[in-house]
């Protein structure tokens, strides 16, 4: 990905390996959280809720990847992660390699009876109403973002 | 892995579970499994989940909420969320789980 002039970045990836059972790769991608964290309270200008705002979407996204990325449970799925500060904005983008799959298109659920998916990325959307989805070079990309 | 502790205590027909740290997708699975275990040890009408610690919270966290939300519906009982940050607060009215429950300051406000 390429990296903006004045931007500070960080960028981490894991792999989720097709032996692994849905507890070990949940738990390989939670790691990403407080390093997610840590980094976005360096930076200044997020308060508490900005803060929240971003774990929660780190965490429905990456455990979406690690729920429903596969490649038919062939080989290995890459997952990247990269926070961009800017003196504009803050981004988060996660992408993997695993089959297409638009988040746009978990049913849309809510209340009670809402399945976990859908009711995650609904999260998403309502903390971030720009959200955006692409399939780029054989990889899924989420965005979500906060401009000052 | 992002850590939650979390301890029960049964009193006077409430199951008070106090809970501390993030509660995320890779340890929500388990906090749910406790928190049946913990219902069936004895008749549970009223639930009451002590938040004031509880940093983070996701949809995983929201279905174990659900969990304890439909336990009380069933015996016409009532879940109660303690003293959630402004964070959490905001979390359940989007997620539009806030209305299934009554939200008070402190464990005292539990009648």
């Amino acid at each position: 990905m390429p990296r903006p002039p004045d931007a500070q970045v960080l960028d981490l990836s894991y792999r989720l390996d097709p032996e692994m059972d849905l507890e070990r790769r949940l738990a390989v991608i939670s790691r990403g959280n407080d390093e997610v964290l840590a980094f976005l309270r360096k930076q200044g200008r997020l308060d508490d809720a900005d803060l929240f705002a971003f774990n929660l979407a780190y965490e429905e996204l990456a455990s979406n990847v690690a729920r429903y990325g596969s490649h038919s449970g062939r080989d290995a799925v890459h997952l990247r992660l990269r926070v961009e500060r800017t003196a504009s904005s803050v981004a988060l983008t996660i992408d993997d390699d695993g089959s297409p799959f638009n988040p746009f298109e978990a049913p849309d659920s809510a209340g009670a009876g809402a399945s976990e998916g859908g009711r995650g990325i609904r999260l998403v959307r309502a903390y971030f109403p720009g959200m955006r989805y692409s399939y780029e070079n054989r990889r899924n990309v989420v965005r979500v973002e906060k401009v000052f | 892995m992002a850590l939650v502790n979390y301890s029960f205590d049964h009193r006077d027909g409430v199951l008070a579970v106090l809970l501390k740290g993030s509660l995320d997708a890779s340890n929500s699975v388990q906090f749910g499994t406790d928190l049946k275990k913990e219902l069936e040890k004895e008749e549970v009408k009223n639930i009451a989940f002590e938040v004031s610690a509880l940093d983070n919270m996701a949809s995983a966290g929201l279905r174990v909420v659900m969990v304890g939300i439909k336990h009380c519906q069933s015996r016409r009982g009532k879940f109660y969320l303690v003293a959630p940050s402004q964070n959490v607060r905001q979390l359940m009215r989007i997620s539009n789980i806030g209305m299934f429950m009554e939200i008070v300051d402190s464990m005292d406000a539990i009648a």
